[in-house]
């Protein structure tokens, strides 16, 4: 039988062997592929993000656990891929903004963000609107992260937001991040959100997308 | 006479921030800035020279990112020896003929390292070796490693600063406050009285915090009184200038320089011996730092 709450527990002390080996026993035991994405690796990453969100652990612990995740995910994702009747997951695009070579807190994101099931593009640093815009199409991305540590890059994103509307890409919902911005800078430049932490953005993009599921319905 | 019998003497300025002089001096966003101690070292002499003018004691390089993994970045890496030596001559010759010091800036390298991260330990090791022995050979009197999270990075360059021969070497620390209660740590999680005792075990002569999100003078206070509880050794402090606010789209610092000082003394009375600012902070700023602390001297005296 498989123990999922001590496999999120190996997971979310970063023990990245353990848990590959869970994930290959728990299929082994005919356990669907679905269920251990969910019971046994996205559950225990709810877990670091929720510790993390509350300062209980830092960013080492989270590196560590988002390993584990990725060796648990290594297992599943052919799988996953091949499972025709299992929901596609949504797409995030990603990427620090022009002018910008930070990335530790993005990289952050896109993990927390992998580690919740999302399917992450990641375009690096130094990210121009037309390279925004471009993989947001190709991908058919639902969520549009940008990232800036600096105080005068970020008003870049104001730049990225008003070519995605012009491009006529109203679908995409537009997140964003970094020590300098915040909620009201998010409002001012029209941005759909923004998160002050790699947990909290991972729950601002669930809550977008089932608004925007909800809309549609 | 060295810094640090200096500073049992007296108190110690150091200077305001650099990041945000280059900007309004034309810096594009993004561009490499230490690059301009070779390209356009005239408009960081004039930088330098106004904190010099405002009663600054200590002048710090213009090259926290001039290691070769942050310069490779930019294309720049050919140019690291040429980056730091010149960013030493510079603050150098910022003092003229007055007396001061020049503090050689290692900021970090902008990664995580193993095993949280993918960047290997000696590729750092390596880049600030590199860098701290070009600032030795630009004559620095001191070396400041600053707007560290991790103690293992801290570390390295604390080690590369010491097999260079840096005469004095400051560990400098960039806490946040945390979102829940009054809890300051790093990105990676560390305390300040945790700093302290890596400060004093790997042989730092200063202990030192600089920069960080909602850091302002009377929390660097607090900052301050924690490592006095923790380790015996002098304390710098480098505070931004108060917490960013938005104004027209843009983020600006806009504690004022009489708004600055006015924990100033208290910053003092836990025990700082060397103070100046970090980000937002201006030669105006120094200024009025100048006015209070010896004012301060004066009083304690």
């Amino acid at each position: 039988m498989t123990d999922y709450a001590f496999m999120n527990q190996c997971l979310f002390e970063g023990k990245h062997e353990e848990v590959k080996k869970m994930t290959e026993e728990a299929l082994a035991a005919g356990h669907p592929v679905q269920e251990v994405l969910e019971d046994g690796l996205i559950a225990g990453m709810r877990v670091v993000g929720e510790d993390f969100k509350h300062n209980r652990i830092f960013v080492p612990e989270v590196l560590l656990a988002a390993r584990a995740m990725k060796a648990g995910m290594a297992i599943l994702h052919p799988l996953l891929t091949e499972n025709k009747d299992a929901t596609p997951s949504e797409v995030i695009v990603m990427g620090t903004v022009k002018g910008d070579l930070h990335d530790i807190g993005k990289n952050l994101v896109g993990m927390m963000a992998e580690g919740a099931g999302f399917k992450i593009i990641d375009l690096g640093t130094n990210t121009s609107a037309a390279e925004f815009i471009a993989a947001v199409k190709e991908h058919n991305a639902s969520i549009l992260g940008m990232s800036a540590l600096l105080t005068t890059t970020m008003i870049y994103m104001k730049t990225v937001v008003d070519a995605v509307k012009e491009a006529g890409l109203s679908s995409v919902k537009i997140c964003i991040g970094g020590a300098p911005t915040g909620h009201k800078f998010a409002e001012e430049i029209g941005a759909d959100g923004y998160a002050a932490d790699a947990a909290s953005a991972v729950e601002l993009f669930k809550r977008l997308i089932s608004e925007k599921t909800n809309a549609s319905q | 006479m060295t810094l640090l019998e200096d500073l049992k003497r007296r108190y110690l300025l150091s200077d305001g921030a650099m990041g945000t002089q280059l900007q309004l001096a034309g810096l594009e966003p993004g561009g490499c800035g230490e690059a301009w101690n070779v390209d356009a070292p005239e408009k960081i002499l004039s930088i330098q020279k106004a904190y010099v003018d405002a009663g600054s004691d200590c002048i710090t390089t213009n090259t926290f990112g001039a290691s070769r993994v942050m310069l490779e970045r930019h294309q720049e890496e050919a140019r690291v020896e040429a980056i730091n030596v010149a960013g030493a001559e510079i603050a150098r010759r910022a003092f003229g003929e007055r007396k001061g010091y020049v503090i050689g800036d290692i900021g970090p390298f902008g990664g995580i390292l193993e095993p949280y991260g993918d960047v290997r330990v000696q590729d750092v090791e390596k880049a600030f070796q590199e860098q701290a022995a070009a600032l030795v050979r630009g004559g620095v009197d001191a070396i400041i490693i600053e707007t560290q999270t991790s103690l293992t990075e801290l570390g390295i360059g604390i080690d590369a600063a010491r097999k260079a021969g840096a005469p004095v070497i400051i560990g400098s620390l960039a806490f946040d406050t945390l979102m829940e209660g009054d809890e300051v740590r790093t990105m990676m999680g560390i305390g300040p009285e945790q700093a302290a005792e890596f400060l004093v075990e790997n042989g730092a002569h200063i202990a030192a915090f600089n920069c960080g999100t909602g850091i302002d003078m009377e929390r660097g206070a607090d900052i301050v009184r924690r490592y006095r509880t923790a380790c015996d050794l002098p304390i710098m402090g480098q505070p931004n200038a108060g917490t960013p606010v938005l104004e027209n789209l843009a983020v600006v610092y806009k504690e004022t320089p009489a708004q600055m000082v006015q924990s100033l003394p208290a910053i003092l009375d836990s025990g700082a011996r060397i103070v100046g600012g970090c980000c937002g902070s201006t030669p105006e700023h120094i200024r009025e730092f100048r006015n209070v602390l010896t004012r301060y001297e004066g009083s304690s005296r």
